[in-house]
């Protein structure tokens, strides 16, 4: 390990074990019931909600896929993630409304659809929650664990466990208010962080226009505006992001927190607005890296390594500090959505007359657990890319079905978690054929092919069976715990 | 056709000014909303 590898280890012990410490104390101060640790007390106002959206967005989905796509794809690439990000929270609002409406005492999707869908579909929204959960913890470790071995030499494992047990301990201990509050603090710190670097990079260079000739003289292929690689991830990863963020507990958990859905709007809208630039900013760096002609030895950190070899030590100090925050922001938050996940679905759902302070506790276990197995798997370092676009793929197979059970009363139980499964039986070795075969024209026809399979059978069920389902169910039948 | 360099190079200058005063406005709905929770305590 190096004597940079050491500075920025105790930088990131520092600033993790800081925030962590502030999320548990003010999230133990605010939970006073059950309902305190898995919604928050359903009383989140704007500044904390547009925090949280923010701090959620700004892990490796922010950091560094932008900047991997961008490095790998090219210019229309790096729009595209800009603009699945920013497109992804504005599609909420409309639907985040009809959650409240029609569930207004929910606390995890599952939940919902146990009671809208029946137990076939409780078990797939089941998995393909959890993978997704998991997949965000474990990605935005691996980030964090990958800036930190290939900028200072650090192993992978002590820095995997320096910023994940800070990170285990707040969401356990502090709840969805421990990791709000911890949102407030890493979405203040986060942005001007990354002004940072990449202010350093475009002044030092004399403005965007040398990366510019730089990326022109060295791979011109990607300041293409063309139907090309570039243009169809572009519209493969707005597809992804929107239909993943739908199905994201964290993101059903922050509207069950927010005092109203007035609160949800503003927050959203803001955070939709502020995160367009911070992905441009963020992406900038990879772009940066080809125009700049860094060396990559991993092209999820190309980011981390632009920064590295381009800007002085403090500055990329301080960036390492931007990775620690955004690991464990995102990666609290996932562990805070799994805790309600693992309480109410999983344990509730094996013994329904649980009490509500073992309820907490079962949480906090859910938290522990998956945590350490998060911990475990990360330090294989798989790429980060393959596995969020991997649980993108699990969530256009599942959307339609899911969300379309808000809308349309007809949609059948079975046939949405028929409709699911084959979604994702149709989509997923498309998948996993572009991404290991290296035919890279596949991977749009899978999301595409998810999404309309799983769509076609669950709207075609629903014309067979002559069957509707009462709302009102919903309201009576999810109650507080 | 390439997209060029002034588009480029307007979006990155836009985009690091823009977080700025997003920055800015974030800073403030925190004091807004704080202000408004302390004057409710009271």
């Amino acid at each position: 390990m190096s004597s940079f590898g050491v500075l920025i280890l105790v930088l990131g012990i520092v600033v993790g074990a800081g925030v962590a410490i502030i999320g548990a104390y003010i999230g133990r101060r605010k939970t006073k019931t059950s309902e305190h640790f898995f919604t928050g007390g359903r009383n989140v106002t704007v500044s904390l909600m547009t925090a949280t959206f923010i701090a959620y967005a700004v892990g490796t989905g922010l950091i560094f896929s932008p900047a991997e796509a961008a490095f790998t794809t090219g210019l229309t690439a790096m729009l595209g993630y800009a603009l699945a990000i920013s497109i992804a929270y504005l599609v909420f609002i409309p639907i985040s409304r009809k959650i409240r409406e029609r569930i207004p005492q929910g606390h995890t999707i599952a939940e919902y659809t146990a009671v809208r869908y029946g137990r076939p579909m409780q078990v797939v929204t089941l998995g393909v929650t959890t993978i997704y959960m998991f997949i965000l913890l474990v990605s935005n470790l691996i980030g964090a664990a990958l800036v930190f071995k290939y900028m200072g030499g650090v192993p992978m494992i002590v820095s995997v466990l320096a910023i994940g047990l800070p990170t285990i301990y707040f969401a356990a201990f502090g709840g969805v208010n421990g990791a709000i509050a911890a949102n407030g603090v890493q979405s203040l710190l986060i942005t001007p962080l990354l002004l940072l670097p990449a202010g350093f990079i475009v002044f030092g260079q004399g403005g965007p226009g040398a990366v510019y000739q730089g990326v022109a003289d060295k791979a011109p292929e990607f300041l293409n505006l063309a139907w090309d690689g570039s243009f169809q991830f572009a519209i493969l990863i707005i597809l992804a992001v929107c239909a993943a963020e739908l199905l994201n507990q964290t993101l059903w958990q922050r509207i069950y927190a927010a005092r109203s859905h007035r609160v949800i709007r503003k927050s959203l809208l803001a955070s939709s607005v502020m995160v367009f630039p911070m992905t441009i900013v963020a992406a900038f760096l990879g772009f940066a890296a080809i125009g700049l002609g860094t060396e990559v030895p991993h092209t999820s950190i190309v980011a981390g390594m632009v920064i590295f070899e381009n800007t002085p030590t403090w500055v990329a100090a301080a960036f390492s500090v931007v990775v620690v925050l955004a690991a464990s922001s995102t990666g609290g938050d996932a562990l805070s959505g799994f805790s309600s996940i693992f309480s109410l679905d999983v344990v509730k759902g094996l013994k329904p007359d649980l009490d509500p302070k073992k309820a907490v506790m079962a949480g906090r276990i859910g938290v522990v657990l998956f945590g350490i197995l998060g911990i475990a798997v990360a330090y294989q370092a798989p790429s980060i890319l393959f596995l969020l676009l991997l649980s993108d793929l699990l969530s256009c197979a599942t959307v339609v079905p899911i969300i379309g059970g808000l809308y349309f009363k007809r949609i059948n139980g079975l046939g949405a978690a028929v409709a699911s499964v084959i979604g994702i039986a149709a989509g997923l070795p498309m998948f996993l054929y572009g991404w290991f075969g290296g035919a890279s024209s596949w991977n749009l026809p899978s999301f595409v092919t998810a999404l309309v399979v799983s769509a076609a059978i669950t709207f075609g069920w629903s014309a067979v069976a002559n069957r509707t389902f009462d709302f009102e169910r919903l309201k009576t039948e999810i109650n507080d715990i | 056709m390439v997209y060029p360099e002034a588009f480029f190079s307007g979006l990155i200058w836009v985009c690091l000014f823009g977080l700025v005063l997003v920055y800015g406005f974030q800073i403030w709905v925190f004091c807004s909303d704080w202000r408004r929770q302390r004057k409710g305590a009271e």
